[in-house]
Order: structure tokens, then sequence, then C-alpha cells
């Protein structure tokens, strides 16, 4: 991720150039797409939330300030969303079938066994970490960019969250 | 801990997100369909101005020469021809087609050190140019088929026959093209195709391929798979492919393209994006972003190059000037800038720079 382009980009679609909306989205939707998802655990409602996340920080994005960290206030708002979605959800009727909804495997709901296992066993920043380091492939640099955390805390908190993947699993005998 | 790695790597694409929800916020921000394009790294049309945006992975030459001359070297039905990116008409198959091509030069490249590149590489080395002037020109070189195929528009040949060849796989296709060497490179590939969904929304329809395959290139298969679906409403048509290409269980090569067509007022508008990958024990190792603007007959170019985290940038403009296309160029390697001329002469690039100049022969 080149963090001057992508604010130039940000300056320039504020400034009427819609144009520069393909390179934001792709240059900062999957940090904010995974911590959309560690919060609601369903890969399609965080694609909605994902959207709606985009919406609403493009109509807000005067009030984006400029140099800071692009990606870091997306974050903020695509949590927001999705806390507001679960508060939403929860006064819905709750089943166990939705709440562990991996084990049955509906066709809506169904992500492959590793990635609800990491949603279940790791903590916010390391889900955040593991999946844009080893899911998305950025390099740990970038990731340190994206949360705004020193490259080394990256690299620790990558390669812990791997070593509680592997135990889980193991734990379960799918390793 | 590997395992673990190649794990998450390998469901990576049932995770991410759908790109539907890009499409889907262009489309709620009302960003009008040439921003679309750009969005999307296809192509804007606005008055006598055309822009191109296309990413590519173009880590060897010979990767570039997929789209060059046309070699109608092939008998017997279904023979096609697969556009550049720089024309129009694009048919299902030559998005397999392109997707096989393109992969099957990378790997050949990748597996043979490319005759071409180690060609061109040891005529510059020959040449008096400081280091620092060398190390620009050899960046320039990597990509100039590259940039010279995005300024021409040249086709791959393509014909799709039923068989039996290979136990387990109804459909081959014999792919060729003739590289900027004058080299013709073929490559086979035995598939199966099958539609994997269909859908109708109103007046839309969605409906979606998917093959598995092998990959024949320099007489080593390739597993192969990939996939496409069509949109088509009242007017428009939009097709997107996958194509991915194996080398080992988390390496591979993947090629993305989507293709818009749209009739309005009898008038047929196309849009075409490519995105080439690489990846390496599951990593993305390289890609080239490209821009390209044309505009009243000079086109500017941007390759924006990222391999092992080290990013550098080619801007060129050309200009044809008494015949001869020139192409001003500047590069960015690190922090250092270079600025040079070639000269696309016949059958040779002619590198001037501020203090001197060589040649690389193309045959």
């Amino acid at each position: 991720m080149d963090k001057e382009k992508l604010e130039r980009k940000i300056e320039a679609f504020a400034g009427g150039d819609k144009r520069a909306f393909g390179y934001i989205y792709d240059s900062t939707s999957k940090p904010a797409y995974f911590a959309i998802l560690y919060i609601v655990k369903n890969k399609a409602d965080a694609e909605d939330l994902l959207h709606d996340t985009y919406i609403k920080a493009i109509n807000a994005i005067s009030s984006y300030e400029h140099g800071t960290n692009f990606t870091a206030w997306l974050i903020r708002i695509g949590k927001n969303l999705a806390l507001n979605f679960i508060e939403r959800k929860k006064r819905e009727i709750s089943t166990d079938f939705d709440a562990e909804a991996w084990k049955y495997g509906t066709h809506e709901t169904e992500t492959p066994y590793i990635f609800d296992v990491a949603a279940k066993v790791l903590p916010e920043d390391e889900y955040e970490i593991v999946m844009l380091c080893q899911v998305t492939g950025y390099n740990r640099l970038e990731v340190a960019e994206f949360l705004n955390m020193a490259i080394g805390t990256v690299t620790w908190k990558n390669n812990e969250a791997l070593k509680k993947l592997k135990r889980e699993l193991e734990k379960e005998g799918r390793q | 801990m590997k395992d673990i790695k190649k794990l998450l790597s390998s469901q990576a694409k049932d995770i991410l997100p759908d790109e539907n929800v890009k499409q889907n916020i262009i489309v709620d921000l009302g960003i009008d369909e040439g921003v679309k394009a750009y969005a999307h790294g296809g192509t804007e049309k606005s008055s006598n101005k055309k822009v191109f945006y296309i990413a590519v992975a173009a880590v060897l030459v010979v990767c570039i020469t997929v789209f060059c001359v046309v070699m109608n070297i092939f008998n017997g039905g279904g023979t096609s021809v697969t556009p550049s990116i720089t024309t129009n008409t694009i048919t299902t198959e030559d998005f397999y087609a392109y997707g096989a091509a393109s992969a099957g030069s990378i790997l050949s490249a990748r597996n043979s050190q490319s005759q071409s590149v180690a060609t061109a590489k040891n005529k510059i080395t020959a040449n008096q140019l400081s280091d620092s002037e060398q190390q620009a020109a050899d960046l320039v070189n990597e990509y100039i088929y590259f940039v010279e195929e995005l300024l021409g528009g040249n086709s791959i040949i393509h014909s799709t026959t039923e068989t039996e060849a290979i136990e387990g796989y109804s459909y081959s296709m014999a792919i060729s093209y003739s590289n900027l060497l004058g080299e013709n490179v073929y490559y086979t590939m035995y598939f199966n195709e099958t539609q994997s969904g269909s859908k109708t929304d109103g007046g839309e329809v969605e409906t979606a391929y998917e093959i598995t395959g092998i990959l024949v290139v320099d007489g080593v298969q390739y597993p192969v798979e990939g996939g496409r679906s069509v949109e088509s409403e009242t007017g428009e048509t939009e097709t997107e492919l996958w194509f991915k290409a194996y080398t080992d269980e988390n390496s591979y090569i993947l090629i993305k393209q989507e293709y818009e067509e749209e009739s309005e007022d009898g008038q047929i508008e196309t849009e075409q994006s490519t995105e080439i990958y690489i990846y390496t024990d599951g990593k993305l190792t390289e890609s080239v972003v490209a821009e390209m603007e044309n505009e009243d007959g000079e086109t500017e170019l941007e390759l924006i190059i990222t391999k092992d985290n080290v990013k550098s940038t080619i801007e060129i403009e050309c200009e044809n000037v008494n015949d001869v296309t020139i192409l001003q160029v500047k590069a960015t390697i690190g922090s250092t800038k270079y600025s040079f001329k070639i000269y696309v002469e016949n059958g040779s690039y002619r590198y001037v720079f501020n203090d001197g100049e060589y040649k690389t022969d193309r045959n």
C-alpha cells in the first residue's frame, strides 16, 4: 500500500474526482472487512456492513483529517456499524443454530472451518493481523500501517495467532 | 506452523469479500459508467480522451509477448483470435485462451529463463553504461515488450475441439502466438467446463461456469482451474474470468479479467481490464499496475512494479515522429530517478541516455 498515494486519492475524491474510489476501496477494504467480520462472524453480514461502511465513510469524507490514517478511520466506522448490528440482532430471537451455524454448514453462513476457529480463539488484534498477513497477503509493514502498530508487534502477534490456531486444530484432531 | 499458513491462504477466496460489494458501492454512490471503469481497471472514454487501467504482473518479458502478432497456424474448427487490450471483440473462449497464454508464458519463462530475456540482457551488458544507467535500462527492458504491446495491439490464436487425447478431459484448446523475437509459441490446454450456477433477477441473467484441467507448457503439465460469470441484461453484458495455473499446492499464477460490452444508440462500447498476480507459498510476490492514457495521438503509460516489496515506477510518453516511435522514459528505482529515450526501430530498441546510447536487438 502506498500511503501517500492513498492520501492523494482521498483528497482527489473529496475534491470531486469520483474516479479515485476504486483505488481507495482496493487499498482499504480488506482491513475494514476483517475488523467487521470478527465482530459479526458471518461473511454475508460482513459484506453488507462493509458496503454500509463505505457509504457512511464517503458521505462523511469531509470529516476525515487528511494525513492521519484513513484505514484506521474506516475500521472505526466499520466496527461501530458492526456493533450496532450485533445489538440489533440481540433483540431478535436467538437460536443455537444461528450462534454456531458453522457447525451445521448452512449454505448462507458456511465459511471454511479454519476461519471460524480463528474468530473463536483469537483476540481481535491477533485475528485481524493473521487475516491480513496470511489471507490477504499484505506484508507486515503494511499491516502495521493499517493498524497503527509497530512492525515488531505485528510480527509477534502474527506468530502468536498462528501458534494458537495450530494448538486449537491439534486439540480438535484436525492437524 | 507452515501448514496453518497454507490452510489460511489456500482458503482465502472463500472468506474474502465478493467483488460485488465494490460494484454495489459504486452503484449506490452514483458513480457513472466512466468512473466505474476507472474503479475496476477498465476503459474510460470522454470526448477524444481514452484511459486504460490494467493491472498485471509482468515478471518476465515472455509474459508480455502473449499479446503479440497474429499467427494463424492452427487449422480446424473453432479457430479464433483473442484481441489484446486495445481491441474490442471478445468471445468466451478468448478469455480462457488469454488466461492460458498469459500463464503459459510466465511458466515457460520461469522454467527456461527465457531466451529472449537472456538475449536482450546480454546485449545490454555489452554496452558501456554506468551501473546506475544499466539498472534503469534493465528494468525498462524487462517490460519493453509489454509496453510495446500496450501501444500496439496484437493477438493470440486459439482453437477448441472435443477430444479424448487425455482421459477425463472433454476439450482441447490449442493456443499460439508469435513473440517479438519472431518465435512461434504453442500451448495446449485440456479441460472440462461445467455450468456452476445460473440465476435470473428481473431482466438480468447471471450464469457462472467453471473449468478444471491441465495446461501443457514446454512438455510440462500444470493443473489449472478457472471460472467465468456472465451477467447480461438488455443491451449490456459483463463477463468476468479468473484463471489459476498451479506450480505447487500454494504457488500459482492468478489472472483476472473483466470485459463489459454495452450497446447504446446503435453504438457498442467495450471495457476490458486484466490483472495477473503471482503467488509463491500463498503470498503475493510480484505484480505490476499499469495505467495508460491516450490523448491527441500521444500516449502516456505508467507502470508501478512491485517485486519482493521493492517498488519501481516507469513513466513513458510515446510519440511518433517521422514514422519512428519514440518513448520518453522516466524511471524511479527506490529513490533514484532516471530519464532517457527509447527509439523503436526496425528489429531493435535504441536507448539514448544523456551521455550515451546503446542498442538491443529484437531478433
